[in-house]
C-alpha cells in the first residue's frame, strides 16, 4: 500500500513541477548588430516623429531649456556615454511634464523605450554633466541629437 | 504481490496521463511589432482550454505592464489561443509569462520582443500591364513606415494551378512591387500567386501566414 501511495505521489510530484524555459537565453551582453541596428533605427524614427510634432513656437511657461551636451564629433564610446546622459536629462526635464506636447518623452512610449534598451546594453549609468552648462531649447536638443543617432545608426547598418 | 506491482504501475500511468504536462515546446507566442502578441497552446492531452490563461509581465523602463490572456478553442487549428493588445514593441524587451490552469502554474517562459516577431501577411494584387508582363504589388498592413518595414522581405511563389513546380523570388519590401515576365510563363495557362513576409530583425527565422493565393491567366500567345 505504502509503496503505491509513494509510487502515486512521485509522479504526481513530477508531473506538477513548472517547467521553467526561456526562448533563446537572453543576456545583458552586447547585443546582436542587428539588435542595435534596430534599436538606433527605431530611435531615429520616433526622433524624426516628434520633431515633427513638437511645436516650433511655445508660450514662455512651456519653453523647456536641456544641457548643451557634445552631440558631434565623437566616437563610438564617448557617443555610448552621450545617449546615457540624455537619456537622463529627458527623464528629469521632460518626461514627467504633464502637458501633451511631451507625450513622446513619456518612459512608456517608444522613444525613451528604445533608448532606455539601447542603454541597458551600453551604459547603464554615466556620470551627469555640470547643471551650470549652457542650456539649448528643446527642439534645438532634439534635432543635435537626430543627428548623432543618424551617425551611429549608420555605423551599425 | 506481483498483481499489486502491476497495480502500482498502472495507476502510475494512469496519473501521469490525466496530469497535463505541457512542454516549452506546446507554448508559441508571436507578436506583430505593431499592437498584437498571440499566443497558442497546443498538446494531445489538452482536453479544454477553460481555465488555461497566461499572465504576461512586461517590463517597461522602470515599471510593469502586465496582461492576462485568456485561452479560447480556435475549431481551425484546434489549438488554445488568445491574444493581448501591446503599445507597441521594442525590439530587446522582454515578455516574462506563466501559463496557469486555474491558480496552478503549468509553465514559465521568457520571450524577447524581437525574437518571437511574426510579421503580418501581405495582401497580394496581380495587374497585366501593357507589355504583357504581370505586375505584383502588395499591402504590408502596416501604418506607419520606418526601419521596420524597411527591414521586411516578401517572399513570393508562383505556378501553374494544380501543378507541382513553384518559382519563388524575395524581394525587399521597399520595392513595392515585381514584375513576372510572361514569356517566362506558359500561354493560355492559370498561375496562382501567394507570399509570405519576414523581418530581418530575427534574421527571417519567422515567416508570416501565407497569403490568399491571387490568380492570373497568360495570354494565348505570348
Amino acid at each position: 500500500m505504502m509503496k503505491t501511495i509513494l509510487l502515486l505521489a512521485v509522479a504526481v510530484f513530477v508531473s506538477s513541477t513548472p517547467v521553467t524555459t526561456s526562448v533563446k537565453p537572453h543576456t545583458d551582453k552586447t547585443p546582436a548588430r542587428h539588435t542595435d541596428k534596430a534599436l538606433l533605427g527605431e530611435l531615429v524614427d520616433e526622433l524624426i516623429v516628434a520633431i515633427k510634432d513638437f511645436p516650433k513656437v511655445l508660450p514662455k511657461e512651456k519653453l523647456i531649456f536641456l544641457k548643451d551636451l557634445q552631440m558631434n564629433g565623437l566616437d563610438h564610446k564617448e557617443r555610448e556615454v552621450l545617449f546615457c546622459q540624455v537619456e537622463q536629462e529627458l527623464k528629469t526635464k521632460v518626461s514627467g511634464l504633464s502637458d501633451a506636447i511631451f507625450d513622446h518623452f513619456r518612459t512608456d512610449k517608444k522613444l525613451m523605450r528604445n533608448l532606455n534598451m539601447y542603454n541597458k546594453y551600453h551604459v547603464k549609468t554615466c556620470k551627469l554633466t555640470d547643471e551650470k552648462q549652457d542650456k539649448i531649447p528643446l527642439h534645438d536638443f532634439l534635432k543635435n541629437l537626430l543627428a548623432s543617432v543618424r551617425n551611429a545608426y549608420s555605423q551599425v547598418n | 504481490m506481483f498483481s499489486t506491482f502491476k497495480c502500482q504501475i498502472f495507476l502510475t500511468l494512469i496519473c501521469i496521463a490525466l496530469c497535463y504536462e505541457p512542454t516549452k515546446e506546446d507554448l508559441k507566442c508571436f507578436n506583430d511589432y505593431e499592437t498584437e502578441m498571440k499566443c497558442s497552446l497546443s498538446s494531445k492531452r489538452l482536453q479544454s482550454c477553460s481555465g488555461h490563461k497566461l499572465n504576461i509581465t512586461h517590463p517597461v523602463s522602470n515599471t510593469f505592464e502586465k496582461y492576462t490572456c485568456i485561452f479560447e478553442r480556435n475549431h481551425h487549428s484546434d489549438n488554445c489561443e488568445c491574444n493581448v493588445t501591446v503599445e507597441g514593441f521594442v525590439a530587446t524587451e522582454i515578455f516574462n509569462t506563466t501559463l496557469l490552469e486555474g491558480s496552478n502554474v503549468l509553465l514559465y517562459k521568457t520571450f524577447m520582443t524581437s525574437d518571437f516577431i511574426k510579421p503580418k501577411s501581405p495582401v497580394l494584387s496581380v495587374q497585366k500591364i501593357e507589355n504583357g508582363n504581370f505586375n505584383v504589388t502588395w499591402d504590408d498592413q502596416y501604418e506607419k513606415n520606418g526601419i521596420f518595414f524597411e527591414a521586411l522581405r516578401i517572399n513570393l511563389t508562383y505556378g501553374i494551378k494544380g501543378g507541382h513546380k513553384n518559382i519563388s523570388k524575395t524581394v525587399p519590401n521597399t520595392v513595392r512591387s515585381y514584375e513576372i515576365v510572361a514569356k517566362n510563363l506558359l500561354p493560355n495557362t492559370n498561375y496562382i500567386l501567394t507570399a509570405t513576409m519576414s523581418t530581418d530583425y530575427n534574421d527571417h527565422s519567422i515567416p508570416s501566414d501565407q497569403s490568399a493565393t491571387v490568380e492570373f491567366t497568360t495570354c494565348k500567345s505570348i
